[in-house]
């Protein structure tokens, strides 16, 4: 049907009558005629009817078969007027668009970079936070979180007296040194009890996986591989089942390779090896601790009954210890924490900031938009009432202009998904490895729903005050104007002021969160690590501990290998001091150990003080770092195996046992029975941990008269004036001279190892910034914006005022004035805002309240003088009126 | 030239009669029936109600169109109307009509009697 009938369309739409009216009416009249023609003819009216029905037939039939005709005609009918409509619109809103470029580009690309950083930070939040863990029932996971010392002992002890949960696993970091006969390397993995891969309820790509029995003691020289170590030294042979591969200088047989997948507790894991679990060992069992208990809850058992039977059974487990009593406070709290949460527990407030940064700056946009639209709707007030009065009608207008919205978000959005592909793949090559689950962040279905859903709601969001507006516009009161002049030119002012004081207010609420993570950055930053960094290269070392590791002669070899190590290191040309330490500042985890004091506690079956830090070391390492000797003397080259055991301790340290005394000369030992070890000297407090660390309670000890559980691997720390890449390849030569079996791993500047401890705080702290520095720009062109449009409202006053004598200097103030004003609202409220919200970042800030005031301030004076650039421009240009001319124009 | 089948066009001889009905101008139903009735001299006595759905398909098909108006007794009634596409369709319906029915005709008239099988 190719042509309408419009009055008969316009008749049916206004009364709105149903097809069966239609066909009721019809069929009516039919026997109406038929009826009166009988009774003309000398019927009887009974006999009329009837004759009429006769020569018509079953009524009830036909009008049932004309409904069905019409009813499907008419839903087609409307159906095709829907769609035509929607077709009339996009073209209407793709003209209207392609008529106004410059409000087009400006709106798209807003848009695109605003949706491009929403779609990137959810992609992370999706992966890391909403996504499930591709674990079978990966909700009945949980980690046990509890004070104790994570050893093979607990791990039967909470199997044997806990009934809530259907499989416990211990997971243990292990670092090993990996030969395949062509190279040895350095790799980071996990040691785990066999039954945690069926736990997780993941089977291996290749291969079998270990057997029950792997971690019985001597059963378990099997490894088994990742998908990116296999297809990285293997170049992912198929064969590989069975191979044989050595593993800190052990024969080990390759049991499988994992699926791609599969990144157990994180990305960096390269292999998992079988946890020795040796009741018979009671040392072993006792007190080698650091593991992490990954439990699955029995069906329908809740977190919250598992935590309750966990308080009542763990602290309990203190007496089952054989070696020492590991204290009243042992197993206190203990809980079982969703798996998801313990795995993404330090990135969650952070990715959470992040998330509602980029929604601010989306906020901000589409109010910056939806006033860009607003000064629009005054340019087109005359075509708004022309369509008003063709009886387009309000409803129309209103769909007409939202469509043109939405089409513009879309526009926008599908820009803004092409923006988050590389915003994603930035994210994840700007984060550390070892955050977990980075592998799986990418632009999926889930977020590219996420994404469609947002780009709609914010072509409502910016289109309907507009929308509206246009509908009022153009309705009765427009139509009466059609000739000339402009409508509602106050309304309008004060409406755009509103939204650009609550743009502003949105801007200063995210200037100050950058502000605040900033001073914090800066805070930690300036944070002294006790130690001098510069000119310093730091290395990890790794010989085998088959050969170099463990007690007798192994001990005597590892010694032999580091003086010879650090002898010819300190031999190259502008190398001042070298040593070496088994846990590097800011780079190693922290080694805890509870201390005996002569005198104070001696008792080492009976809870001991603990030492926050112990450090093995070289002579050379103090010198390399600049950590001075306070008071007594350093580590020297005599303190050998067989002189008299020494150690030097901390200020805290020597503060803490022998507050009114002096520490040089005491005796301290270890927690098991050993000769005593002489403290000869006293060093600064030092940060291992982290900048932040403030536990400074530490020991160092000559790295020659360590105890027999120490492991040979060391970095080695070397002070030279040398470019840090010769030092690398020096370094390097140096230790295949000696044995090419050692791998010399994260060489690294210490600045850079300083550097990096911050680096998750850097990162968040730049982000924010940027989506600051984003949103301090809308807010800037909002400003200019509707300042520029007060000055051309107001053009003829400004004509007046210059007439009657105001200076350019007047004019300028008055402009300004107001802009500035628009922002001291805006800075007020979002000041308030700021206030109420920040607090909520307590544990992403350092040495900074949440409510800083000079940051407060300088939001505020920031914006000021924003709204006061913003706004010289319109000044400047309404200082140009001439009075004449606008008068003239009236 | 197509060929069309005895059933189909049994079903299409009410379509060709209402289409040539509203040739001569805009009726509504009773009138299309009346003016059926007259002409044929009351030989085709079709169910009047037959006529309708008919009458509404063909508009679905778009030959003919609707209007609401009013009829000579001043009553409110449907009005058909041949639209372009009904005006064509009327033309080659009623070629298709004389060649069937002079195809009939033949046969009727035949004289040779069909060969044993």
């Amino acid at each position: 049907m190719t042509d309408h009938n419009p009055i008969w369309r316009r008749y049916r739409d206004l009364v709105r009558r149903r097809p069966t009216d239609d066909v009721d009416d019809e069929i009516r009249h039919h026997l109406e005629m038929r009826r009166d023609e009988a009774l003309q003819a000398g019927a009887d009216a009974e006999r009329a009817e009837i004759m009429a029905r006769e020569r018509f037939g079953d009524v009830d039939r036909i009008v049932a078969e004309l409904y069905a005709i019409d009813t499907s005609r008419e839903r087609k009918r409307s159906r095709h007027d829907w769609f035509s409509d929607f077709v009339q619109d996009i073209r209407f809103a793709g003209r209207s668009l392609w008529r106004a470029p410059s409000f087009a580009v400006t709106a798209v690309l807003t848009l695109a970079l605003a949706i491009g950083a929403n779609t990137t930070i959810f992609s992370f939040v999706h992966a890391l936070l909403l996504a499930p863990l591709p674990y079978r029932e990966p909700s009945d996971l949980v980690n046990i979180q509890a004070s104790i010392i994570g050893s093979t002992g607990e791990l039967l002890a909470l199997r044997e007296r806990t009934t809530v949960f259907s499989g416990i696993a211990l997971v243990r970091n292990r670092s090993i040194t990996f030969d395949d006969d062509r190279d040895a390397a350095r790799l980071d993995g996990v040691a785990i009890t066999p039954n945690l891969i069926p736990l997780l309820g993941v089977a291996p790509a290749l291969g079998t996986g270990f057997g029950d029995d792997a971690s019985r003691p001597g059963a378990g020289n099997v490894i088994l591989l990742s998908h990116s170590l296999w297809m990285e030294r293997y170049g992912g042979d198929p064969g590989i089942v069975g191979r044989r591969a050595t593993v800190d200088g052990v024969p080990y047989t390759i049991a499988g390779v994992m699926p791609a997948t599969f990144h157990f507790p994180s990305v960096s894991a390269r292999f998992w090896v079988p946890a020795t679990v040796d009741p018979s060992n009671i040392t072993a069992t006792w007190a080698i601790g650091g593991g992490t208990f990954i439990a699955r809850l029995q069906r329908g058992v809740s977190v919250a009954r598992a935590n309750a039977q966990l308080a009542a059974v763990v602290p309990g487990m203190r007496r089952l210890n054989q070696r020492w009593d590991p204290g009243d406070q042992y197993g206190i709290p203990a809980t079982a924490q969703p798996l998801q949460e313990s795995l993404i527990g330090t990135e969650r407030p952070a990715l959470l900031l992040l998330m509602a940064c980029v929604a601010v700056v989306l906020l901000v946009a589409c109010v910056n938009i939806a006033n860009l639209m607003l000064a629009r709707v005054t340019v087109r007030e005359r075509e708004f009432a022309v369509r008003a009065a063709l009886g387009g009608g309000r409803g129309r207008l209103i769909r007409q202009l939202l469509t043109e919205s939405v089409v513009t978000a879309a526009i926008g959005g599908v820009l803004g998904v092409l923006v988050s592909l590389g915003g994603v793949r930035w994210g994840v090559a700007a984060l550390p490895e070892t955050m977990i689950r980075t592998a799986d962040v990418h632009v999926n279905g889930a977020v590219l729903a996420f994404t469609a859903g947002l780009t709609m709601l914010t072509g409502v969001a910016f289109g309907l005050l507009p929308a509206l507006r246009a509908a009022s516009v153009g309705g009765s009161a427009g139509a009466a104007r059609l000739g000339r002049g402009s409508i509602g030119g106050k309304s309008q002012q004060r409406l755009s002021g509103i939204l650009v004081a609550s743009e502003v207010a949105l801007a200063v609420l995210l200037a100050i969160v950058a502000g605040l993570l900033t001073r914090s950055f800066d805070q930690l930053r300036n944070l002294s690590p006790g130690f001098s960094a510069e000119h310093v290269v730091s290395a990890r070392i790794s010989p085998p501990p088959a050969v170099y590791g463990g007690g007798g002669t192994n001990t005597a070899r590892a010694s032999a290998f580091y003086d010879m190590v650090i002898e010819r290191m300190s031999a190259m040309p502008g190398a001042s001091a070298v040593g070496a330490v088994d846990r590097l500042p800011m780079a190693a985890p922290v080694f805890g150990m509870g201390v005996r004091v002569q005198g104070q506690f001696e008792d080492g079956t009976r809870l001991l003080p603990l030492a926050n830090h112990v450090q093995l070391i070289t002579p050379g390492y103090l010198r390399a770092l600049r950590i001075p000797v306070l008071r007594g003397r350093t580590i020297e080259d005599g303190d050998r195996p067989g002189a008299p055991p020494i150690a030097l301790v901390s200020q805290s340290f020597a503060r803490r046992f022998w507050p009114n005394d002096d520490a040089v000369g005491k005796r301290i030992g270890y927690p098991f029975p050993s000769p005593w070890i002489t403290v000869v000297g006293i060093v600064p407090d030092v940060k291992l941990d982290s900048l932040r660390d403030t536990s400074a309670v530490a020991v160092l000890l000559p790295f020659t008269q360590r105890a027999g559980f120490a492991g040979p691997e060391m970095s080695v720390v070397v002070r030279s004036n040398a470019d840090p890449e010769a030092i690398a390849r020096q370094l390097r030569d140096v230790v295949s001279s000696i044995d090419r079996s050692v791998p010399v791993t994260s060489v690294r500047t210490m600045d850079g190892v300083i550097a990096q401890s911050v680096e998750r705080p850097r990162f968040t702290t730049l982000l924010v910034a940027l989506f600051a520095l984003a949103t301090l720009l809308l807010g800037a062109t909002g400003i200019y914006g509707v300042m520029s449009y007060v000055v051309s409202q107001r053009a003829q006053e400004m004509g007046i005022r210059v007439a009657l004598g105001a200076t350019s200097r007047d004019v300028v103030q008055l402009i300004v004035g107001r802009g500035a004003a628009l922002a001291v609202v805006g800075a007020v409220a979002g000041c308030v805002v700021a206030l109420a919200t920040t607090r909520l970042l307590a544990s992403l800030l350092y040495g900074v309240t949440p409510t800083d005031p000079l940051t407060f301030g300088t939001a505020i004076v920031l914006f000021i003088g924003v709204a006061v650039v913003a706004s010289a421009g319109p000044a400047r240009r309404a200082t140009r009126t001439d009075p004449v001319e606008t008068l003239r124009g009236t | 030239m197509p060929s069309v089948s005895a059933v189909e066009f049994r079903h299409g001889a009410i379509e060709l009669l209402l289409l040539k009905a509203l040739s001569w101008g805009p009726r509504h139903g009773f009138s299309i029936a009346r003016w059926i009735q007259e002409t044929a001299d009351d030989v085709l006595r079709l169910e009047e109600g037959s006529m309708y759905p008919a009458l509404h398909r063909m508009e679905d098909k778009g030959w003919v169109k609707a209007t609401w108006g009013t009829s000579e007794n001043n009553r409110r009634a449907k009005f058909y109307q041949l639209t372009a596409k009904g005006r064509d369709q009327l033309a080659e319906d009623t070629r298709d009509w004389w060649r069937y029915s002079a195809a009939v005709g033949k046969v009727l008239r035949s004289t040779t009697q069909p060969a044993t099988a």
